[in-house]
C-alpha cells in the first residue's frame, strides 16, 4: 500500500538549464548568427534558449521572465524538436500593427511558424499563432525585415549544401509573395537598419559576384565581382569569405576572409582597403550605425574596433570565448556571441551585452556548460584557417556534418555522459569545463561563477591556427568533502602532439578550499599521484566519521589505491595510506564505496570487488570461511554504491545487482545488458547512477536510441529514470524523458537532479515520501551513528523543564511542550478506549504529564 | 574480532531450590550495578543466603559475606565507594540492599571500609548497619555516594530518597506500579537521571524519565517526561537500557525505543530463538547486546542485525545473564569487558553456579558484521529481472533451478545425457559462456551443478563442465583443489587456468612448480601475475612448505623460439625475480645457480652489445652530420634546428 503511495510522489520535470541558441549558426551563408532583441522600453533583453525564451533586465542583470516552451501546449507543439529555432523576434503583434500595448513579441521560427507572445504578466493560454504556408519543404525562414508597416521575409533553401538559394518575399495579409531570388548564395549580410541586403554568389565557373540590393522598394542595385585580395596564388583561405557586413548607408561593405584579412570596399567607387590584424579567420564583423567604426572578432578572443576614418584600432581583450557574432543593438549596446570553443563536444555559447559607451559588460548569459564524453549531434565549430579538433577549415566544411551524423548513427558506443557534482553545502552544481569549473545555481537557473582550475593558454587569450592543436589541461573529476568546504579535482595535462613524449600525460590531484571571496583557492597539488602514466580512475570522499570527511581515496587503473587526508597540523593534504597496485593487470573499470562507519572499503577492479579493512588498508583476512574478501561478478564492474551500510549495489556491464552484505547473497539483479553493454566508456555508467544518502533510494538512468520510422534509427534519443528502494526490491517509479540524460546526482535533499545533452536540467523529485515505516526505522538507526541526538534532547528536556519551573503558572508553556512532542505515531488509531489510560491515577499527575498524555494519544 | 569466551566459575550457589530454578533464579540473584571492564569486586545479593562480595582477580574469591536469614530474598542491591574524607583514612563502602521476608519489606545499609587487596579478609567483623522498614518492595536501590543519598524505587511507584542512615528525605509518586525496569544513568553533562517502565492495563506501558538532583534543590527527584505507549506489554519481555535507548525483547522480536521520548526506532526479528527457550538479554556495548537462549550465548549487533559471535555451553542446561559491564565499544579496550551469569546444570536436582564470561565486543562496524546477518531473506532464488517493464524487453529467461538439478542428479554418470539435459534446459547455445547466458546467474545453482558433476563423474567429465569453467560465476567453493582434480585432464586443466575465476594462489603456485609442460607453465605464470599483486605472491611462496623451483627456473631460463613465450619474457622475469626473492638464492642447487648466472651473463652481454651498437650508430650519424656541415653549413642547420615555424598571412 505504502509503496503505491510513494510511487505517485516521485515525479520528473525539466525545470531549468537550457542553453542560449544562435539560430542561424548552422546556416553557413548567413553572416549574422544571433537573434536577440530589446523590449519596447529598451530596459530588457530578450534571448532565445533551446527550451525557453528568457528576458533579462539590463539594469539588475537578472532574468525577469522566462517563457518555457514546455509549459505551454501551443509552444511545445511549435518547438517540437530541437531543429526548430527562433528565426526572428519582432516587437509587437505582427498581425495587428495598431496594437499599442507594448507587451507583445512576435516570434517567427525557421520552419515558418509565427506566434505572438506577451512578455508581461502571465503567458496567455492560447497565444495567437499562424504559419507561412507558402514555404517549400526544405525552405527555412532566415530573417524577417520590417520597415514601418512593410514586412519582407528572407528564406533559404539547402542550407547544408555549399551554396544555397535565397528567396525574398513580401508579406502582407498573411501571404507571402516572392519578389526576388538569389541562387548559389555563398554568403550574405544585411545592414543594421534592415534596408540593404548583400549577397555573394558563386556561379558555375566558380566566379564570385557580389549583389547589393535594397530590401524594400527597388531603388538600389549594384553587382560587381568579388575583388580578390593579395596574390592569386595564395591558399584557399585567402579566397574564402567567412563573414560580411554592410553599413546602414550602404557606403561600405566589409568582407572577412578565412586568412584573417578584412577587405573594406567602398561601394561608391569600388575602391577597397585591407585591414590586417587577425591572425586566424575573421568570424564576425559589424559596422556601427553611423558607419564610423567597424567591429571585428575572431579566434583571438579580442574584440577589435577599427576607426575607419583614421585606420586606428582599439581592442577589448580577454573575452571568455571565440567571438562568433557581433551586433550593435540600438546604438547603446554591443551584443557579442561568444563560443567557448575549447569544448569540442558541445556548442557552448555565451551572450555578452556590452555598453557601447564604456564597454562595461551589462549582461552575460549562458546555460550550464557540459563537457560530454563524445561530441553530441549538431555541434558547429567556428571556421579557422587550419583544420583542428576545435575548428573546421574551408576545405572540410561540407563533409563534416554528414560525416558526423553518419558516425553517430553507426557507432554502438553512444556515450554522451558528462560530469556534474553537487556541493553539499551550497547545493550548487559544478560542471568541469575543460580547464575550468562552472558553478551553476539550479534554483536561480544562473551561472554563479566560472573559475579556471588549471593553467592553459585559453585562460587569458584565444588560440589561433596551429595553437588549436594544443590541448588544454582538462578537469576530469570534481569532488567535495561531505561538509562541502573542500573541493578535490583531478586534471589531465596533455603534452604537445607529435612528440615522443606525446603520450606521457600528466595527472594532477588538487585540493581546494573556499576563501572569503567565495573563490576556490588551491591548498595542495600533487603531480602524478599514482606514479607516472597512472591515471586517476576514481575519487571517493571519506565518510564523516573518518577525519570529519577531510579525506579521500584515489584509485588508479592498475588496482592501486591511495588514501589522502587533511593534516590539521601542517594544514595541508598528504598521502596517508597506500595499497599497492598489481603491475600486470590494467582496467578502467574501477569503482569504490566506503561504509558509513568508515571500517570497510569496497574496491571494484575489473570484475572483482575486494573488501578492504580501512585500518589496515589491505584486504580482509580470509581466515574464517564466513567472511569473503572478494566478490566476483559476471563482467567488469562499472559502479558501486553502498546503501545504508547493508546493501552493496553493483552495476556491471551486464547486470545491476544488490548484494546483502550481512548474508552475502545477491538479493536482486536486473538485466542491464541491452542498455549498457558497449554503450558507455568504462566507468561512465556511474554518472548515470545516484543514490539518496538519507533515504537509501537509488536512481538509474537508461538511455535508448529508439528505432525511427521504417526501422531506420533517427538521432532522437529517449531515456528513462528508474528509482529503486534501498535493496532494489521495488521500483518506486519509472519516468520517461525525451532526451539523452548525461548525468544524474542526488541534491542532498530528497531529489535527484539530472542534465541532458541539450544542457537542460531536470529533477526527479518527491515532496515528503519518507513516511514508509521500514525506511524510517533504518534512518533512525543509522543516524545514531553520527550524532548524539539523545544527549541533545536530554539536555533540552532537562533545560526546558527548568525553565518551566521558573515560569510556573505563566502562559506560554506550550512551545516548550511542543518541542518534544514529536513522537512516533506510526501505528496508532484513536478509538473510544484511547483516552481511558489517561485517567488512571489522575489525581496525582502533573499538568504537563496530563497534557503530554493527551498529545500522545491524539498525535 | 568480537568474541565470547568460555565462562569461568565465580562460585557455586547454595542448594536452595529457587536459586537453581532457571525461571526464578534471575530475580533471586541481585548483582550490584557497578560493573565496568576494570571492576575487580562484584557484589551479589543471594536470596536466602547472604549479600556477598567477590573479587575476580587474581582468582575468584569471596572477600566479604553478610549473611541474611534464609527466609529473606534480596530484591535489589547496590554498592558505592565513598571518597576518603581525610587523607590516610581508608576509603569506605556503602552497601544498600532491600529485603523481602513474608510481606515485610526492609531497606538495609552497611558502611564498611573497602579493602583493596584480596589478602585481607574481614569475615566476622561487623560494621555500621542500618535498617528501615518500608511499605512496599523496593525494586531498585541506587547509592549516590557524592550526595550521600540512596534512591529507592518501590513496587507501587514511589521514588524515595534516603540518607545513609536511612532517614527518609524525600518521596515522589511516579503514579504507576508494576515497575519492570528502573535504570539510573548519568548524561555526558554530568546530570543524573532515572528512567522507569511500568505496565498499565491492556498491554499499555508507561515510560517515565526523572532527573535526580542535589538534595538542596527544590525537587530532588523531578519528572521530566512521561510517555504512555500502547501495545507494549512488559511482563514477559526482557528489557534493558543502553546509551539512550531501551531494548525490549518479546516473542523473538526486539523493539528499540529512542529516549527521551520513547519513540520506536527499529524492530528486529530474531529467527534463531524459539519461544520455549530460557532467554536472557543484556546490554554490552553501543548497539550490541548479549543474548542467551538455553545454553547458547550470542553477541548481537543490533544496528546491522548480525550475530557477531556465538558460543554453546555444552556442559550446562541453561545460562542466564545477570549483569554486564557496559562499554561504549569504540575505544581500544573493546576486548576487556565481561558479563556475570548463572548457569544451571542438567538433571533433576541441578546445581547452579555463578559464572563470568569475558567478551570482546568488537568495533561495532560493518567490518565485524559482514556476512553474519541473521535476518533470513526470501527463499526464492533470484533471477535476472528486466529493468524496464517486461513488454519493453526482448529477452528474459527464467529457469526452474531446483528441477534442473534434480534431473541432472538422476542422469547419473552418463555424460552425453547430462550434457543434453544441461544445454537444452538452460538454453545454452555455445560450448563457452556468452553474453546471452547472463540469465544463468544463480550462484547456488552453479555450485550445485558443479557438485553433481564432481560427485557423479570420476574419469570422464561431461562437456558441461568445460562450459562451466568458462562461466565468470564459477562457484568459489569448488575452486580449491580444482587443478589437482584436473591433473589427468590436460584440456580441462588448461581451460581452468585460462578462464576459471578465483583460483587460489596456493594451488596455482603448486602447479607452477610441478608442471613440466612449457605451455601450461606459461599459462600458469601469466595467470598468477594477472590475478595477484607482487607482495601477495611473495608471501604465498614463502608460506609454501616445500618449493622446488628447479622446474620453473629451467622453464624461464630455457632458450626457446616460441613466439608467445618470447613476447611474455618481461613478465616471466618478473615472476622469476619474485620467486627468487622469496626462496632466496642460497636455497637453489648449485647446478641451477650456475645455469642462472650463465643466463644472466648472456643477457648482460646482449645488453652490452646493444649499447655498443647504439653508440656506433650515433657516432656515425653525428660524424656524418658534422662532416656535412663543413661543406654546406647553412642548409643543414636550417633543416636540423627548427624551433619555430612562422606562418605569414597570405594576401
Amino acid at each position: 500500500m505504502t509503496q503505491a503511495l510513494v510511487h505517485q510522489k516521485y515525479k520528473l520535470a525539466v525545470v531549468s538549464g537550457g542553453k542560449p541558441v544562435l539560430p542561424r549558426v548552422s546556416n553557413r551563408s548567413s553572416s549574422s548568427k544571433t537573434v536577440t532583441c530589446l523590449t519596447h522600453d529598451k530596459a530588457n533583453y530578450i534571448v532565445p534558449f533551446n527550451n525557453q525564451i528568457k528576458i533579462y533586465s539590463i539594469e539588475t542583470r537578472q532574468c525577469v521572465k522566462t517563457i518555457k516552451f514546455a509549459n505551454n501546449e501551443t509552444l511545445s507543439k511549435i518547438f517540437h524538436s530541437n531543429e526548430v529555432m527562433v528565426s526572428h523576434i519582432s516587437l509587437g503583434d505582427l498581425s495587428d500593427p495598431e496594437d499599442e500595448k507594448y507587451d507583445k513579441i512576435t516570434v517567427i521560427t525557421n520552419i515558418g511558424d509565427i506566434v505572438v507572445l506577451n512578455y508581461k504578466g502571465k503567458l496567455i493560454e492560447e497565444p495567437k499563432t499562424w504559419k507561412f504556408n507558402e514555404l517549400e519543404v526544405d525552405e527555412e525562414v532566415l530573417k524577417v525585415f520590417r520597415n514601418k508597416d512593410q514586412v519582407n521575409v528572407l528564406t533559404s533553401k539547402n542550407k547544408f549544401s555549399p551554396s544555397c538559394s535565397y528567396e525574398l518575399y513580401q508579406y502582407s495579409e498573411k501571404k507571402l509573395t516572392s519578389i526576388k531570388s538569389y541562387s548559389n548564395v555563398v554568403i550574405s549580410c544585411w545592414s543594421l537598419n534592415e534596408q540593404f541586403l548583400c549577397v555573394l554568389s558563386k556561379d558555375q565557373e566558380k566566379k564570385k559576384t557580389l549583389y547589393v540590393d535594397s530590401i524594400f522598394g527597388d531603388n538600389f542595385h549594384r553587382s560587381f565581382p568579388l575583388p580578390l585580395s593579395g596574390n592569386a596564388s595564395g591558399s584557399s583561405n585567402t579566397h574564402f569569405v567567412n563573414v560580411m557586413a554592410l553599413d546602414n548607408s550602404c557606403m561600405n561593405l566589409a568582407i572577412g576572409f578565412a586568412s584573417g584579412v578584412i577587405n573594406v570596399i567602398n561601394l561608391e567607387d569600388l575602391s577597397s582597403r585591407i585591414l590586417k590584424w587577425h591572425i586566424d579567420s575573421v568570424l564576425s564583423l559589424c559596422f556601427t550605425s553611423d558607419g564610423s567604426y567597424l567591429l571585428s572578432g575572431g579566434w583571438e578572443k579580442v574584440l577589435s574596433f577599427w576607426q575607419l576614418s583614421t585606420n586606428m584600432q582599439q581592442f577589448l581583450p580577454r573575452l571568455n570565448g571565440v567571438i562568433v557574432d557581433v551586433d550593435v543593438v540600438e546604438d547603446k549596446y554591443y551584443s557579442l556571441s561568444l563560443q567557448l570553443a575549447e569544448n569540442q563536444t558541445n556548442c557552448d555559447y555565451q551572450l555578452l551585452l556590452l555598453n557601447s559607451s564604456d564597454l562595461t559588460s551589462r549582461l552575460c548569459i549562458n546555460g550550464p556548460l557540459c563537457v560530454f564524453r563524445t561530441m553530441v549531434k549538431d555541434v558547429i565549430q567556428p571556421m579557422s584557417a587550419v583544420n583542428s579538433k576545435l575548428s573546421t577549415s574551408s576545405n572540410n566544411l561540407h563533409k563534416l556534418r554528414k560525416k558526423q551524423q553518419r558516425k553517430l548513427l553507426k557507432r554502438k558506443r553512444q556515450d554522451f555522459t558528462c560530469n556534474m557534482e553537487i556541493n553539499p553545502l551550497s547545493k550548487h552544481l559544478y560542471f568541469p569545463h575543460i580547464s575550468a569549473v562552472q558553478v551553476y545555481d539550479f534554483y536561480k537557473n544562473e551561472q554563479v561563477s566560472y573559475q579556471y582550475l588549471a593553467s592553459g593558454i585559453n585562460n587569458s587569450m584565444g588560440k589561433v591556427r596551429l595553437e588549436l592543436n594544443l590541448r588544454d589541461p582538462m578537469i576530469s573529476e570534481v569532488k567535495f568533502t561531505k561538509d562541502g568546504k573542500w573541493m578535490i579535482t583531478s586534471e589531465i595535462e596533455y603534452p604537445p602532439e607529435d612528440l615522443l613524449s606525446s603520450n606521457d600525460l600528466v595527472y594532477v590531484l588538487k585540493f581546494w578550499t573556499m576563501n572569503s571571496n567565495s573563490e576556490w583557492t588551491l591548498k595542495t597539488k600533487v603531480i602524478n599521484p599514482h606514479g607516472v602514466h597512472a591515471p586517476i580512475t576514481e575519487i571517493l570522499m571519506a565518510p564523516r566519521v573518518i577525519n570529519n570527511s577531510y579525506g579521500c581515496l584515489t584509485a588508479d587503473n592498475n588496482g592501486g589505491l591511495k588514501y589522502w587526508s587533511f593534516n590539521n597540523v601542517t594544514k595541508s593534504w598528504s598521502l596517508t595510506r597506500v595499497s599497492l597496485p598489481n603491475v600486470n593487470h590494467f582496467s578502467n573499470s574501477v569503482a569504490l564505496a566506503w561504509s558509513l562507519d568508515g571500517s570497510l572499503i569496497f574496491h571494484a577492479f575489473d570484475e572483482k570487488v575486494s573488501v578492504l579493512d580501512f585500518n589496515t588498508f589491505s584486504k580482509l583476512d580470509n581466515d574464517s570461511p564466513s567472511i569473503l574478501n572478494e566478490i566476483t561478478l559476471d563482467s567488469a564492474v562499472q559502479s558501486l554504491i553502498l546503501v545504508n551500510d547493508r546493501n552493496l549495489i553493483i552495476a556491471t556491464q551486464t547486470t545491476l545487482n544488490s548484494v546483502n552484505l550481512l548474508s552475502y547473497k545477491v538479493e536482486n539483479s536486473f538485466d542491464l545488458y541491452p542498455f549498457v553493454n558497449g554503450v558507455y566508456k568504462n566507468g561512465d555508467l556511474s554518472r548515470l547512477i545516484s543514490y539518496d544518502e538519507s533515504s537509501g533510494r537509488v536512481a538509474l538512468v537508461v538511455n535508448q536510441l529508439p528505432q525511427g520510422e521504417k526501422g531506420k534509427p533517427a538521432l532522437q534519443y529517449s531515456s528513462s529514470v528508474v528509482v529503486f528502494d534501498s535493496d532494489l526490491t521495488t521500483k518506486l517509479g519509472i519516468f520517461q524523458h525525451d532526451e539523452y540524460i548525461s548525468c544524474i546526482r542526488w541534491n542532498y535533499d530528497t531529489d535527484f537532479i539530472f542534465v541532458d545533452i541539450q544542457c537542460r536540467l531536470g529533477v526527479v523529485s518527491t515532496t515528503t515520501s519518507t513516511e514508509m515505516l521500514d525506511e524510517l526505522n533504518r534512518e533512525g538507526a543509522l543516524d545514531a551513528l553520527q550524532s548524539n541526538e539523545f544527549e541533545a534532547q536530554l539536555k533540552k528536556l532537562s533545560g526546558g523543564q527548568r525553565e518551566r519551573d521558573h515560569a510556573m503558572g505563566e502562559i506560554g508553556e506550550e512551545d516548550a511542550v511542543f518541542e518534544f512532542i514529536n513522537g512516533d505515531n506510526s501505528d496508532k488509531l484513536i478509538n473510544m478506549n484511547s483516552f481511558t489510560s489517561m485517567f488512571e491515577n489522575i489525581d496525582n499527575v502533573q499538568m504537563d504529564t496530563l497534557f503530554d498524555r493527551v498529545m500522545r494519544v491524539i498525535t | 574480532m568480537p568474541s565470547v569466551s568460555q565462562p569461568f566459575r565465580l562460585t557455586v550457589l547454595p542448594k536452595i531450590a529457587s536459586l537453581n530454578n532457571f525461571a526464578t533464579q534471575t530475580s533471586y540473584l541481585q548483582v550490584a550495578d557497578t560493573l565496568t571492564p576494570l571492576t575487580n569486586k562484584i557484589n551479589i545479593g543471594i536470596s536466602g543466603s547472604a549479600v556477598s562480595q567477590y573479587i575476580v582477580n587474581p582468582t575468584p574469591k569471596l572477600v566479604y559475606n553478610l549473611p541474611i536469614p534464609s527466609t529473606n530474598t534480596v530484591s535489589s542491591c547496590d554498592v558505592a565507594e565513598l571518597a576518603a574524607k581525610t587523607e590516610g583514612e581508608d576509603p569506605q563502602e556503602v552497601w544498600c540492599y532491600a529485603l523481602v521476608a513474608n510481606k515485610v519489606f526492609s531497606l538495609n545499609t552497611l558502611i564498611k571500609p573497602s579493602v583493596a587487596t584480596a589478602s585481607t579478609s574481614n569475615f566476622g567483623e561487623t560494621f555500621e548497619n542500618n535498617k528501615v522498614d518500608i511499605k512496599y518492595k523496593a525494586v531498585n536501590v541506587k547509592v549516590y555516594p557524592k550526595r550521600e543519598t540512596i534512591v529507592a524505587v518501590l513496587e507501587n511507584g514511589l521514588i524515595q530518597t534516603f540518607d545513609f542512615q536511612l532517614k527518609l528525605l524525600h518521596s515522589i509518586d511516579a503514579t504507576y506500579g508494576e515497575i519492570f525496569l528502573v535504570q539510573h544513568f548519568t548524561s555526558e553533562s554530568g546530570l543524573d537521571f532515572v528512567c522507569m517502565l511500568s505496565e498499565l492495563k491492556d498491554k499499555k506501558s508507561c515510560f517515565k524519565l526523572f532527573e535526580v538532583n542535589e538534595l538542596t534543590a527544590a525537587i530532588p527527584v523531578k519528572e521530566l517526561n512521561s510517555v504512555i505507549i500502547e501495545d507494549c506489554p512488559l511482563k514477559d519481555a526482557k528489557l534493558f537500557y543502553q546509551y539512550g535507548k531501551i531494548y525490549r525483547l518479546c516473542d523473538a522480536e526486539i523493539k528499540v525505543y529512542n529516549l527521551p521520548h520513547f519513540q520506536l526506532a527499529q524492530t528486529i526479528n530474531l529467527p534463531f530463538i524459539s519461544s520455549n527457550d530460557v532467554i536472557s538479554f543484556k546490554a554490552i556495548s553501543t548497539n550490541r547486546a548479549l543474548l542467551t537462549a538455553q545454553n547458547k550465548i550470542y553477541l548481537l549487533d543490533l544496528l546491522h542485525n548480525a550475530t557477531l559471535s556465538e558460543r554453546e555451553l555444552s556442559h550446562v542446561k541453561t545460562f542466564q545473564l545477570l549483569r554486564t559491564a557496559v562499554i561504549p565499544g569504540n575505544t581500544s579496550d573493546n576486548d576487556k569487558t565481561f558479563a556475570i551469569g548463572v548457569s544451571t546444570k542438567h538433571g533433576a536436582n541441578p546445581v547452579s553456579t555463578l559464572d563470568i564470561i569475558n567478551v570482546d565486543v568488537g568495533t561495532g562496524t560493518l567490518r565485524d558484521s559482514m556476512g553474519k546477518g541473521f535476518s533470513p531473506r526470501g527463499g526464492k532464488p533470484h533471477t535476472l529481472k528486466s529493468l524496464l517493464s517486461p513488454d519493453n524487453e526482448t529477452e528474459t529467461e527464467e529457469f526452474d533451478y531446483s528441477r534442473i538439478v534434480e534431473e541432472l542428479e538422476k542422469v547419473g554418470s552418463d555424460s552425453t545425457r547430462f550434457d543434453s539435459v544441461f544445454f537444452n534446459k538452460l538454453n545454452v547455445k555455445k560450448d563457452y559462456y556468452t553474453d546471452s547466458d547472463r540469465f544463468l546467474n544463480n550462484e547456488d545453482f552453479l555450485e550445485k551443478v558443479v557438485g553433481v558433476i564432481f560427485d557423479n563423474f570420476v574419469s570422464e567429465y561431461p562437456r558441461a563442465l568445460t562450459y562451466l569453467l568458462t562461466h565468470p560465476l564459477f562457484p568459489l567453493s569448488h575452486t580449491k583443489n580444482l587443478l589437482k582434480r584436473f591433473k589427468e585432464h590436460p584440456r580441462l586443466f588448461k581451460q581452468a587456468i585460462v578462464t576459471c575465476p578465483n583460483l587460489p594462489l596456493d594451488d596455482l603456485l603448486h602447479e607452477l612448480f610441478t608442471v613440466m609442460n612449457d605451455e601450461l607453465s606459461l599459462d600458469l605464470s601469466l595467470r598468477i601475475l594477472q590475478d595477484f599483486n607482487r607482495d601477495f605472491i611473495k608471501s604465498s611462496i614463502k608460506k609454501m612448505s616445500k618449493v622446488d623451483t628447479h622446474n620453473f627456473i629451467n622453464f624461464v631460463v630455457d632458450e626457446n623460439a616460441d613466439e608467445e613465450r618470447n613476447r611474455n619474457k618481461p613478465r616471466l622475469f618478473q615472476l622469476l625475480s619474485l620467486v627468487l626473492d622469496s626462496v632466496g638464492l642460497f636455497a637453489l642447487e648449485d647446478s641451477t645457480l650456475i645455469k642462472l648466472s650463465s643466463f644472466i651473463d648472456d643477457q648482460v652481454r646482449v645488453v652490452q652489445q646493444n649499447i655498443e651498437l647504439l653508440n656506433l650508430l650515433e657516432d656515425s650519424t653525428v660524424a656524418r652530420s658534422s662532416a656535412g656541415s663543413q661543406f654546406n653549413s647553412s642548409q643543414t642547420e636550417e633543416q636540423v634546428i627548427k624551433p619555430y615555424s612562422v606562418q605569414y598571412l597570405d594576401c
